[in-house]
Formats: C-alpha cells, sequence, structure tokens
C-alpha cells in the first residue's frame, strides 16, 4: 500500500469529525494571549525595557544625591549601557513585529525563528553579565561615598582578610549568576532551539 | 471592524485547513485546541498584509503549516508520535474495514514522520503540485521531489514494518 493508494481516503479522514466552529467562537479567539515563544520573547523585551528605565531613574537619583566625579561617571556608563541594551532590544522588537505581520516560506520562517530565539538568548546572558559589574561597582561606591562622607571610613577597621573575603564573594557571585543565566536560558530555549535547527536539517537535507 | 469581520468570514469558509493541519501535527485534544488557537493569533496579526497575490487558502496554510512546526509544546504534552487514536478511524464511516485498516496503518506510518516531511505529505494530500510546494516550503521542486520520493519509500517501509 502507497500514499498515492489511498490519497482520497486519507483527505476524507482527516476531515472526518471535524467540529467546525462559529463565528462567535473565532471571534472570541482574537480575544486571547498567544503562548508562542516568540510572543514569550517579546513580553520579555517588554520587561527588560521598564527595568532599564528604573536602572536609568536610580542612576539620575545618584546623579542628584551625590556630588562626586566619581559617582557621575558611573551614573554615565549606566545610562550608555541602558541606552544600548536598549536600542538593541527595540531593534529586536521591529524584527519581530516583521516577522509576525509577513509569513515567509516554511524553510525562511524556521531560520527567522531561530535568529531571533539566539539574538534575544545571547543579549540575554550579555545584559545578565554587563549589568552585574555596573551594580557591584555602584553599590561599593555609593557605600564608599556614605562611610567617607560620615566619617565613619577612618574608623572602620579594614584587614587584609576581609578585601580577600570582599572580593572572593564578588568573583564567586558572578560566577553563580553566570551559571545560572546560562542554566535557565538552556531550560527555556535550549530544547526548542536544537528542535528548530533539526527540522532546519530535515529541510536543507534533500 | 471591516476587517475583523472579513478576517472571521474567509476563517469560518477556511477552517477546514486549521483543523487538518492541527489533526495531523498533535495528538492530545487540549494541544490541538491551543494549536488551533495559536495559528488563528498568527493569521489575525499578519492578515493586514495579506494582499490576495496568492490564494487565501495558500496563504493560510503558510501560516498554518509554520506554526504548528514552530509551535512550542508543554513537556507534559508530546508532539504525535503515537497512532492517532484508534476512535477516529472508528468514527469514520467507512464501509470496507481494509480501507479504515489501511487508513489506520498509513496514519500511523505518517505519524512518525518529521515535522517538515508532515507538511510536505499535508500538502501533497492537498493536490498542491512540486511548484507551489516548493514555493510554501522555500526549496525549489527539484528538491521537493526528492524529497517526496524518499518519503513515499519511508512510508512504504513503515507501513509493511506497522501491518
Amino acid at each position: 500500500m502507497e500514499l498515492d493508494d489511498i490519497k482520497t481516503l486519507m483527505n476524507g479522514a482527516l476531515e472526518q469529525e471535524m467540529e467546525l466552529r462559529s463565528s462567535a467562537s473565532l471571534q472570541d479567539m482574537l480575544g486571547k494571549q498567544t503562548q508562542s515563544v516568540i510572543q514569550r520573547i517579546k513580553r520579555s523585551i517588554w520587561f527588560e525595557l521598564s527595568a532599564f528605565i528604573l536602572f536609568a531613574l536610580g542612576a539620575v537619583a545618584c546623579w542628584l544625591l551625590y556630588h562626586r566625579l566619581l559617582v557621575h561617571l558611573f551614573c554615565m556608563a549606566t545610562w550608555v549601557l541602558c541606552i544600548a541594551f536598549s536600542a538593541y532590544l527595540l531593534l529586536l522588537h521591529r524584527r519581530i513585529n516583521f516577522y509576525e505581520q509577513f509569513p515567509a516560506p516554511v524553510k525562511e520562517n524556521i531560520q527567522q525563528v531561530i535568529d531571533i530565539v539566539t539574538r534575544f538568548t545571547k543579549l540575554y546572558a550579555a545584559i545578565s553579565l554587563g549589568m552585574l559589574p555596573v551594580i557591584y561597582c555602584f553599590g561599593l561606591l555609593i557605600g564608599y561615598v556614605e562611610l567617607s562622607s560620615n566619617g565613619l571610613l577612618q574608623q572602620f577597621a579594614w584587614s587584609e582578610g576581609m578585601l580577600y573575603a570582599g572580593i572572593a564573594f564578588i568573583v564567586g557571585w558572578s560566577v553563580f549568576i553566570f551559571f545560572i543565566s546560562k542554566w535557565y536560558i538552556r531550560k527555556l530555549y535550549g530544547h526548542y532551539l536544537l528542535q528548530l535547527q533539526q527540522q532546519l536539517k530535515d529541510i536543507e537535507n534533500g | 471592524m471591516p476587517e475583523e469581520s472579513s478576517f472571521i468570514s474567509l476563517i469560518g469558509t477556511h477552517q477546514r485547513i486549521i483543523h487538518k493541519v492541527c489533526r495531523l501535527y498533535m495528538q492530545d485534544p487540549q494541544d490541538r485546541k491551543d494549536l488551533f488557537q495559536e495559528i488563528m493569533l498568527a493569521a489575525w496579526k499578519s492578515y493586514p498584509q495579506f494582499r490576495g497575490e496568492a490564494r487565501f487558502s495558500t496563504w493560510l496554510y503558510r501560516v498554518a503549516l509554520n506554526t504548528a512546526i514552530t509551535f512550542f509544546r508543554k513537556e507534559q504534552r508530546q508532539p504525535i508520535t503515537a497512532p492517532l487514536p484508534h476512535q477516529m478511524m472508528q468514527a469514520a464511516d467507512y464501509n470496507d474495514t481494509t480501507e479504515q485498516e489501511q487508513l489506520t496503518v498509513m496514519h500511523q506510518a505518517i505519524a512518525q514522520l518529521s515535522a517538515v516531511d508532515k507538511a510536505l505529505v499535508m500538502l501533497y494530500l492537498e493536490d498542491y503540485n512540486y511548484n507551489e510546494m516548493g514555493e510554501m516550503m522555500g526549496i525549489t521542486p527539484n528538491n521537493v521531489a526528492v524529497k517526496m520520493n524518499r518519503i513515499k519509500t519511508k512510508l512504504k517501509q513503515a507501513v509493511k514494518t506497522i501491518a
């Protein structure tokens, strides 16, 4: 038995038992939220953009509160990072909108989804790692400024061990966050990306 | 909205396409519902750019297959890998038991194909020619012909094993 022998029967079987939906039910579907990976990425992009706005506002507050050159330099560094990441996120958002509006042939469509997911995961890793040093330096700097302005820095009993412990903590925490982010990204998108790459291979080998 | 009502009317007429794609790609009824919903939303998002250069059915096939192939499946529910539910075949009103058996076996064989091969089978069953299939899949007609030959051989072997 071959596919051609039962082509008509197959078609009929697929149409059997179809519960055709009413116009009202179809219309109702348009108001619901999609669960697609691309939509999830789109929602993440909005979330991260909001986070960058908060970071930038935090930097404005620090700029106004502390009149120190170092603090101002770090505020500027934060703004540069926020602007750069936000611009990239907005470009990615635009790319997703284009992808959604113009359905491409299957092969190109798979390539586009792989590209969007890969760009997003790389950006996610860059954000996690790029913002970490800024946050640590900010914390240390603000702590230093606060303590020195209150005259508490001179009373603080420094020891070499404390310095090493502090550095070890920062390095350890950074490594931990790096691996957690990688694991999280892989858990969310790793298997999905592998599936898509396999499908692309299937369509290309032929 | 006039655009929304024209879209709903077109989808209403062509919804069999979406049902077929969902049935071919998903085994679980809830997964089918989810996929139907995703296809509807994907079609609605790109509908404003649909200029009528292609037939609506062809355009809808493209959207539906793209969505089905890249559909994110929840871990608990898997894509179709096992035979289609036996009830489906029994529910069909076939007089000949041999035909029923043949269909069941062929469905089981198709279920073993990859998502991309399933798309090709779907278009082939709909009587699209190799040029049209190539356009929808983004590959050359020659490539479609080669793939279809391979799929037919795979199905023949799978049918032999299952039967």
